[in-house]
């Protein structure tokens, strides 16, 4: 009896010790002050007590480490869609131009650029003394080879840029085997490259311009237009281009190994090494804090900031994402979601603020167009706020027919209004969503029911337009006009919304000619406010990035916009 | 005995063709492919290409033809993800899972073994309440929340061990001085594998020690005068052992799944958390690769259990 009481405490003080380890020495209040900075929305606090930087750190004299997740050993544009191993990319290569902090475009290898008149040509002039990685000159010919490369018939097997929407001229006989070559891509110098669009395009100066550029020695060295594998297998494996950093080895899973390259043409590198050092996204704050790592990002949760603030030898910046932003997708085709009057009412009876505090507390905002806060493009006047208004929704709901039934649930036809909405999982913004909107949505007399399955079973459904509702992050571009394009054109391939509106789509089709930028916003405004009143999606969140740098690095800073990793060829370590 | 292995071996193929159909069914079940869902601004075409070119707009009976045909001549083909022959990828990052789940394996045996005897022998005794506790520990505390909590102690808080990875960043290590440095990076999710493995093991080998004792030629031997220490290590042990041994040749194929969670969350790389993702992304190679891999190593480890289970217990007649 006696060690069964023994063992009984000895349990209850375990049981103890494992639940208090919960709470333990949070993040403390960090009363650095907050800096905003004048390029963007980017917030920055700065480190508060650099002695506390550990010795781990302060050792590394000529080497920064940056945490990464995600790399499969595919890190250039041409093939991989993870984010850190695009971020790789940028060390080891260089475009023609490039974007601010704010998204407009800058120089990269070209020094000037030129567009005609008519929209239809766009010429490229490459800076004098650009050169590879092995001092061999980088040429017109080398952008040639890389966009001929691009069109290459069997290129998109497996590659991930699609250089079809360009509107270059002849990719289509080029890229189906019908001609041997790519007409609208023109070398007339060594260092001017000239591009022929079919249609005028707003978006191609960047489009053209931010496409890396290969050496057609290297990389063209046994290729054969049709088989893109020998340029496949060296970009997966030797990568090698003109960037500020040459590849020196890839670890599986834990590391990538890089080293200055002293011809950089915009200045060597001041730091020598750079090492991308796999840690898993539960681990960041901890490597960070351990000065294993020097830079690394979360998305902005009030845990991870304050985790950065707290080792107190970390500068902190946050700043609106330009990748991203949350919505709820409608299948406009749906018999219950086709009439807009019952969207509008979900839109004022869904209380999204709640939603999106519960998960990112101060670091998202809820928005009501569908463009990233960080892009030249946001606008918020002449909108509709559809601030969160219960007798709102519920008058509109009556206004579109549906009439309360007995048990509380509204009813038309004898066809009670249930809303089936497919939730990926996991996902915390759906976690937090689903019991907020049962809840909101029981008081608007609408049965709220949740689907939930993994994430490519949703996107697979969405995309056959086999649900009603789904939340989704909108994956987005430096280029705003696309990204309409892609999503809310008629007939696009990620209209998920089955939307089509003609006014939407003869706005899209003026931005895409308009190539004065100002002008260009205010076309894409209209085109916002339609959607804005139409709703085929109901806009969620904008939310934040947390990027933490150690203190002894300077030189460099994150933004939506511009990656700090096109910049690491400036930083120096104290 | 040895009709008896090649008979095993030669009902070893049907069984692995009718797997591979099982298995190539069920991953076409769930919704969507490698191509739904991903890479944001592809247009129809673009994705329409690639699924040609990976063979995804075939009928299933084609797509699993055509697998199997190159399977059979050791062609398992090359990953959707990756671009690399499936074969390359397994082997890349399978030895790292191997490495520690078989010093885990062999270190929770050494510990679970002599512990579930003494609970046995001194069942209701405070040492057995305490094995007990820890067994309880062991299995209800999720690998996700104890790695996190040694993490916190021994990396970030003691520093005595790091935070996560195989190796040093940067680390030029070669020969005895890699050994080293890839074991102390292994000794916390070496730690985590140990301690929730332990907990079954003892409990199995308790529980089998037990029946053990229970017999009548174990009471037989205590009459006959034999010492406590024989009857215990020499008669019961030996017989209790012998389910243990079912229990080693079922785990061999665990050596190489992976610890799913616990490499995830110590960035070691192994196949657990490839072949996670691969589930997820749809990738049909690497996934059959991957699973007709285990399936082979399950059938030869039931075989070897069998086998040695009849070496061990001459009751037994393999037919």
């Amino acid at each position: 009896m006696k060690n069964k009481k023994i063992v009984a405490t000895l349990a209850g003080v375990m049981a103890l010790t494992f639940a208090l380890t919960a709470c333990g020495a949070q993040g403390g209040s960090s009363a650095a002050k907050s800096v905003n900075l004048s390029t963007s929305l980017v917030s920055l606090t700065k480190a508060t007590d650099v002695s506390k930087n550990p010795s781990e750190a302060i050792n590394r004299k000529d080497t920064i480490i940056i945490g990464t997740q995600d790399v499969e050993g595919k890190f250039n544009l041409f093939y991989t869609v993870s984010t850190y191993e695009q971020y790789i990319s940028e060390t080891l290569f260089d475009e023609l131009l490039e974007t601010d902090g704010k998204g407009n475009p800058i120089k990269g290898l070209a020094d000037s650029y030129t567009v005609s008149p008519d929209g239809l040509k766009y010429t490229y002039k490459i800076k004098d003394g650009v050169k590879f990685s092995d001092g061999t000159p980088l040429t017109a010919n080398d952008v040639a080879f890389t966009f001929d490369f691009l069109a290459d018939p069997h290129y998109q097997d497996d590659g991930q840029i699609d250089i079809s929407t360009y509107g270059i001229k002849g990719y289509s006989d080029y890229s189906t085997a019908k001609a041997d070559t790519f007409k609208g891509v023109k070398v007339i110098d060594d260092k001017t490259i000239e591009f022929d669009l079919d249609a005028p395009n707003s978006s191609a100066l960047l489009e053209i311009g931010q496409t890396p550029i290969l050496s057609k020695a290297y990389y063209g060295k046994d290729y054969k237009v049709g088989n893109p594998k020998p340029v496949e297998d060296l970009l997966n494996s030797k990568p090698f281009g003109s960037g500020q950093y040459k590849f020196v080895a890839y670890k599986p899973g834990q590391e990538v190994d890089l080293v200055a390259n002293e011809s950089y043409f915009k200045g060597a590198p001041k730091v020598k090494n750079l090492i991308f050092k796999v840690n898993d996204e539960t681990t960041v704050d901890q490597e960070l804090g351990a000065g294993n790592t020097d830079i690394d990002m979360q998305a902005a949760e009030p845990e991870h900031v304050s985790q950065f603030d707290y080792a107190g030898f970390l500068n902190v910046y946050t700043f609106p994402t330009g990748t991203s932003f949350g919505d709820i997708e409608f299948n406009t085709k749906d018999p219950v979601l086709s009439d807009k009057t019952v969207r509008k009412a979900i839109a004022y009876g869904l209380d999204r603020k709640q939603i999106v505090e519960s998960v990112y507390k101060q670091y998202a905002q809820v928005i009501n167009v569908p463009v990233s806060k960080a892009s030249w493009a946001s606008m918020d006047t002449g909108i509709t706020d559809y601030t969160y208004n219960k007798d709102k929704a519920n008058k509109l709901l009556d206004e579109a027919g549906w009439k309360k039934g007995a048990d509380g649930i509204r009813a038309k036809n004898g066809v009670k209004l249930e809303i089936h909405f497919l939730a990926s999982t996991p996902n915390s913004v759906n976690d937090a969503l689903i019991p907020i909107a049962k809840k909101n949505f029981q008081d608007l007399g609408i049965n709220f029911i949740a689907d939930q399955m993994e994430f490519k079973s949703v996107a697979d459904k969405v995309r056959k337009h086999d649900y009603q509702m789904s939340f989704m992050g909108a994956g987005q571009t430096v280029d705003p006009t696309s990204d309409l394009a892609q999503t809310f054109k008629t007939g696009a391939i990620a209209n998920d919304f089955q939307y089509s509106n003609t006014k939407v789509d003869s706005d899209i089709a003026q931005a895409y000619k308009e190539t004065d930028q100002t002008k260009r916003k205010a076309i894409l405004a209209n085109a916002y406010k339609i959607l804005n009143d139409d709703l085929p999606s109901l806009p969620l969140y904008q939310r934040e990035d947390v990027w933490g740098i150690n203190a002894r690095i300077s030189g460099v800073e994150p933004a939506p916009y511009r990656d700090l990793f096109m910049d690491l060829y400036k930083a120096t370590i104290k | 005995m040895r009709q008896y292995i090649l008979r095993r071996l030669l009902q070893m193929i049907p069984i692995l063709i009718g797997t591979s159909i099982l298995i190539f069914m069920i991953f076409n079940l769930a919704p969507g492919d490698f191509v739904s869902g991903g890479g944001g601004h592809r247009t129809a075409a673009m994705e329409a290409q690639i699924r040609h070119a990976k063979h995804l707009d075939e009928p299933e009976i084609i797509q699993y033809a055509r697998w199997a045909s190159q399977a059979i001549r050791g062609n398992l083909g090359d990953s959707f993800n990756y671009n690399k022959p499936v074969v390359t990828v397994i082997n890349t990052y399978i030895w790292n899972s191997f490495i520690l789940a078989l010093s885990a394996f062999i270190v929770s045996l050494l510990i679970a073994i002599p512990m579930g005897v003494v609970s046995a022998v001194k069942q209701h005794s405070f040492t057995d309440s305490a094995f007990n506790l820890i067994a309880l520990v062991g299995i209800s505390v999720p690998t996700f929340f104890i790695s996190l909590l040694f993490i916190k102690w021994f990396a970030v808080d003691l520093k005595l061990f790091p935070i996560s990875g195989m190796t040093e960043a940067g680390s030029t290590t070669t020969g005895l001085a890699r050994v080293v440095e890839v074991a102390y990076h292994m000794f916390l999710p070496f730690l985590v594998l140990t301690i929730s493995q332990l907990a079954y093991t003892m409990k199995f080998v308790k529980a089998s020690m037990l029946e053990v004792i229970k017999q009548d030629y174990i009471r037989t031997a205590r009459a006959k005068g034999l010492k406590e220490k024989v009857v215990i290590y020499k008669h019961a042990l030996r017989n209790a052992m012998i389910p243990v041994i079912t229990l080693i040749g079922l785990s061999i194929p665990m050596l190489f799944t992976g610890a799913m969670i616990t490499e995830k969350i110590f960035s070691w790389p192994g196949i657990g958390y490839i072949t996670y993702t691969a589930v997820f992304v749809r990738d049909y190679p690497l996934l059959m690769g991957d699973t007709m891999l285990v399936a082979v190593l399950t059938l030869i480890g039931n075989l070897m259990a069998d086998v040695s289970y009849a070496l061990v217990d001459p009751r037994i007649r393999l037919k």
